[in-house]
């Protein structure tokens, strides 16, 4: 894309994140919408949080930009009881949460506005934080201007140039097909010439790429890998974050809250680390919508999306669907063909 | 605030050069007592954590220059994330019961001023209240912690918004940055040991102990980013009279909505002590564990009726930040939360103690001004 | 991280050399279960490792049945169903076949033996494919010796 088209993205964006607070207003005057769920800044640092506006004068809260952070779909499973319509304020991932929770019947088509929003992606502060020579907690604002972060650290009065935003994106951003959300009742923003040609861009990285880790971890011994898994688990809080963010994690009861049968005992041993980590990955099988929100919500860092990456790998070389999560794709465990491969069988 | 908390009284001071700290470790091993373990902060994956040091990794001093803090608390020294309470034998109704064995001593290397607060506060309840905590009791009776005096402060820091302060005196030993050198200052008779086992039983003067008090002082007159934007002391002042003021205030169906009722607030903070007891039968043996637990989980109330009595997570959110903010200053005079930072860093929706905080005595301050206005 | 280390207790002076694998058997109602019985009825011998869970169907087999069984001390997981095509309800082994394709690559991937699971299609009428299969299987599974990595300590 020319440089001139990158200058522009700056502009596109304050005028998405004013498009997005006109629209929410009005669809709140109206009391077509009961509440508009979205960005706003945070209290501290650089990313926004999620905001909930049932009002147009909170709807002027709302953000938009590689700041904002933080799937916004789960968030309708706790409104869908309540009467009246909630709209989204949807980036491509969230537009497939929400899809996801629709067709597991968990929310109430007639009771969701989906409103898209072009992206150029979500930025990692780990990322971000590694490329300054610094910790994420001292980022404290980040900003876009002319395709590259301004970013402005604790302590610091000024911010200064930061790397170019593609640099800085989680691998899920770098792989994300969906920067032009899908199945979205309408997209806002309007004629932004930036923002749309970098969000319609192909992805950075493709499917092998993205799956590189997958496969650097199949070629390790066995042993190997139980180490590295067990690495990692034994870490785990048991803190709930990666399914309580997960919008693929939508069952009514869930099985590792369960307590009769009761699938995940208390212990935070390794067996049951394991117990918990294959169930949460078995279940979102074919399910999940690579929001990498899992991984983003972890407070210890596991690589969640590793154990989701292995089961879409799979899932392609043997059944041959590549992107369950996208439209127009079959459920891949919720079909079969007659020939599928016996293997081991 | 209670200056107490921050300052201390030296019992004896020392200094040692700065770079590897074997000889403290080792030192503050013996006193602790025979196969005392030392842990220190050491980086798993991508996070900071405790780790079992051997005499071979201890960390050197400058790790505390670098290192604000661990993204996991030390309180899970102290209270396990699982701990058996006992296991039994059914072999064929010739049960016996076995209780663990007693824990090691152990050596903590280097906690935050902030963390070794935190379990002033949590002894507190789990051992100087009516009911004493059994297992949190031996193993902080088994403990000699050395704390380390901040010599900066962390974005996320928060201390001097909580009572406390950067080089807050708590622990069993002191150790300040001061220049290439270390100062060591022992709080009790045990820290006084390790001085007296380090340099061979000559502890310095009164001219150490004014140095100390000078690094102290300067070290605790750093404002912490987080600090300057709050001030909190109108909630420790009157908290029984804002009780229900702040329980039924709109703030919590304003900042409850983002919460995803995952438990990372509550397993990473160092004043959370939650836990759940639960048995693991198989077949006639069995194990009764005690695991962490969560008021953020929305089973944590549920009863066996099906009742819960914090059905949504405003209930829930509003629990956890009235307990550390109101309910406990109403009882112990002082917050439940020493400003580590860690949910400011960790939660992944950005709800903390801080942003709450900050809507409390906003809260609060409109509670007496209203009152005021009535009068 | 943990302060004291409760060990498992020793298995028992012999254990060792009497070892012999633990493997549960998820068979179907109609077709294996049938087959295990016609085993059983023919007299066939096969090793005394396998115990049976009679499920419905095979689809009925969820991934974490597996774990679950592993975790609490089998070495091993025999899945049994209805060959392709003569499902009693039509078409659960189709699923359970991809769910299991998956969650065999997925154990391997975790660091596990993949040959802790089988997935076999045996029918009413094949009680010699049964004990084979169990014959074949716990050979198999004693060549990888006890399953030790996801196992709870006792």
């Amino acid at each position: 894309m020319s440089a001139v088209a990158i200058a522009d993205l700056s502009r596109d964006l304050a005028r998405l994140e004013e498009s997005v607070r006109a629209r929410a207003s009005e669809l709140l005057e109206s009391q077509q919408v009961r509440m508009v769920i979205g960005h706003k800044r945070a209290w501290n640092g650089p990313l926004a949080v999620a905001h909930f506006a049932v009002s147009p004068k909170e709807a002027r809260k709302f953000a938009a930009g590689p700041h904002c952070t933080g799937g916004l779909a789960k968030y309708l499973l706790e409104e869908r009881e309540k009467d009246g319509v909630v709209a989204v304020i949807a980036r491509g991932c969230d537009a497939l949460g929400v899809r996801r929770l629709l067709i597991d019947r968990r929310v109430d088509a007639e009771k969701v506005l989906v409103l898209g929003v072009p992206c150029a992606g979500c930025l990692d502060p780990a990322k971000l934080a590694e490329a300054l020579g610094v910790t994420p907690a001292e980022l404290v604002e980040v900003t876009l201007a002319a395709g590259a972060l301004r970013v402005r650290l604790a302590g610091q009065e000024q911010a200064a140039a930061g790397p170019p935003l593609d640099k800085v994106l989680p691998p899920t951003c770098m792989a994300c097909e969906v920067r032009m959300p899908v199945e979205v009742a309408e997209m806002l923003g309007g004629d932004l010439a930036a923002l749309t040609a970098l969000a319609g861009r192909p992805p950075a990285i493709d499917l092998e790429t993205a799956e590189a880790e997958v496969t650097r971890l199949e070629e390790l011994s066995a042993d190997d890998r139980y180490a590295y898994w067990a690495g990692h688990f034994q870490r785990c809080l048991r803190c709930f974050a990666c399914r309580n963010a997960c919008p693929a994690c939508n069952c009514r009861v869930c099985a590792l809250d369960s307590y009769d049968p009761k699938w995940l005992g208390h212990p935070t041993e390794i067996p049951e680390q394991f117990m918990f980590h294959f169930i949460r990955a078995v279940d979102v099988a074919g399910r999940c919508v690579a929001c990498g929100e899992c991984e983003r919500a972890c407070p210890v860092g596991l690589p969640l999306m590793q154990l989701n990456r292995k089961f879409s790998k799979d899932i392609r070389t043997l059944f041959g669907v590549d992107r369950p999560h996208l439209p127009g794709e079959h459920e891949p465990l919720g079909k079969f063909e007659p020939d599928d491969p016996e293997e081991f069988m | 605030m209670d200056a107490t908390r921050i300052t201390g009284a030296s019992l004896g001071a020392a200094r040692i050069p700065s770079g590897p700290l074997d000889k403290l470790a080792a030192a503050a091993a013996r006193v602790a007592g025979d196969g005392a373990l030392v842990f220190g902060p050491a980086r798993d994956g991508s996070v900071w954590g405790w780790k079992l040091c051997e005499a071979a990794d201890v960390p050197q001093s400058d790790l505390w220059e670098r290192l604000v803090n661990t993204d996991v608390s030390p309180k899970e020294l102290f209270m396990p994330r699982t701990e058996d309470i006992a296991r039994w034998r059914d072999r064929l109704r010739n049960l016996s019961i076995a209780e663990p064995a007693a824990p090691p001593p152990v050596v903590v290397l280097g906690v935050r001023p902030c963390d070794a607060a935190s379990f002033d506060l949590l002894d507190e309840v789990l051992i100087e209240g009516p009911f004493s905590d059994e297992s949190y009791r031996r193993r902080r009776g088994a403990t000699l912690l050395i704390t380390w005096a901040c010599g900066k402060t962390g974005p996320a820091c928060a201390c001097d918004a909580f009572g406390l302060a950067p080089a807050a005196a708590a622990g069993d030993l002191m150790v300040y940055p001061d220049g290439n050198e270390l100062l060591l200052s022992a709080l009790t008779p045990k820290g006084l040991e390790v001085l007296g086992d380090l340099t061979g039983g000559s502890t310095a003067g009164e001219a150490l102990t004014g140095r100390v008090d000078a690094v102290a002082a300067a070290l605790n007159a750093q404002k912490t980013a987080v600090g300057r934007r709050l001030a909190l002391d109108d909630l420790t002042a009157n908290a029984a009279g804002l009780t229900a003021t702040l329980f039924s205030s709109d703030i919590w169906t304003e900042l409850s909505p983002r919460c995803l009722s995952c438990g990372t607030c509550t397993y990473v903070c160092p004043t959370c002590y939650c836990f759940a007891i639960n048995d693991e039968p198989r077949g006639g043996d069995g194990r009764r564990i005690r695991t962490w637990d969560s008021c953020q989980f929305k089973e944590f109330l549920s009863m066996a009726g099906g009742h819960n009595p914090r059905p949504s997570k405003v209930e829930r959110v509003r629990q956890r930040f009235m307990h550390k903010l109101n309910y406990h200053p109403e009882r112990y005079g002082k917050f439940l939360c020493v400003g580590c930072g860690r949910c400011i860093v960790s939660c992944p929706v950005g709800l903390h103690v801080a942003e709450v905080g900050e809507a409390l005595s906003r809260a609060a301050a409109a509670a007496v001004s209203a009152a005021k206005g009535g009068e | 991280m943990s302060v004291a280390k409760t060990k498992p207790e020793a298995d028992g002076a012999n254990a060792a050399a009497e070892w012999q694998p633990k493997i549960v058997a998820f068979c179907c109602n109609w077709c294996s279960y049938a087959g295990a019985d016609l085993a059983g009825t023919s007299r066939l011998q096969y090793p005394p490792t396998v115990r049976i869970v009679r499920v419905p169907c095979s689809g009925r087999v969820n991934p974490r049945f597996l774990i679950r069984a592993l975790q609490r001390g089998a070495d091993g997981v025999l899945v049994a169903g209805c060959h392709p095509g003569d499902c009693h309800y039509s078409t659960g082994n189709y699923f359970a076949r991809r769910r299991f394709l998956l969650a065999r690559r997925f154990i391997e991937y975790l660091g596990l033996e993949p040959d802790r699971l089988w997935v076999k299609w045996i029918s009413g009428s094949e009680g010699n494919k049964f004990a084979d299969v169990v014959r074949e299987m716990s050979a198999a599974v004693a060549k990888l010796g006890p399953n030790r990595k996801v196992r709870e300590a006792r």
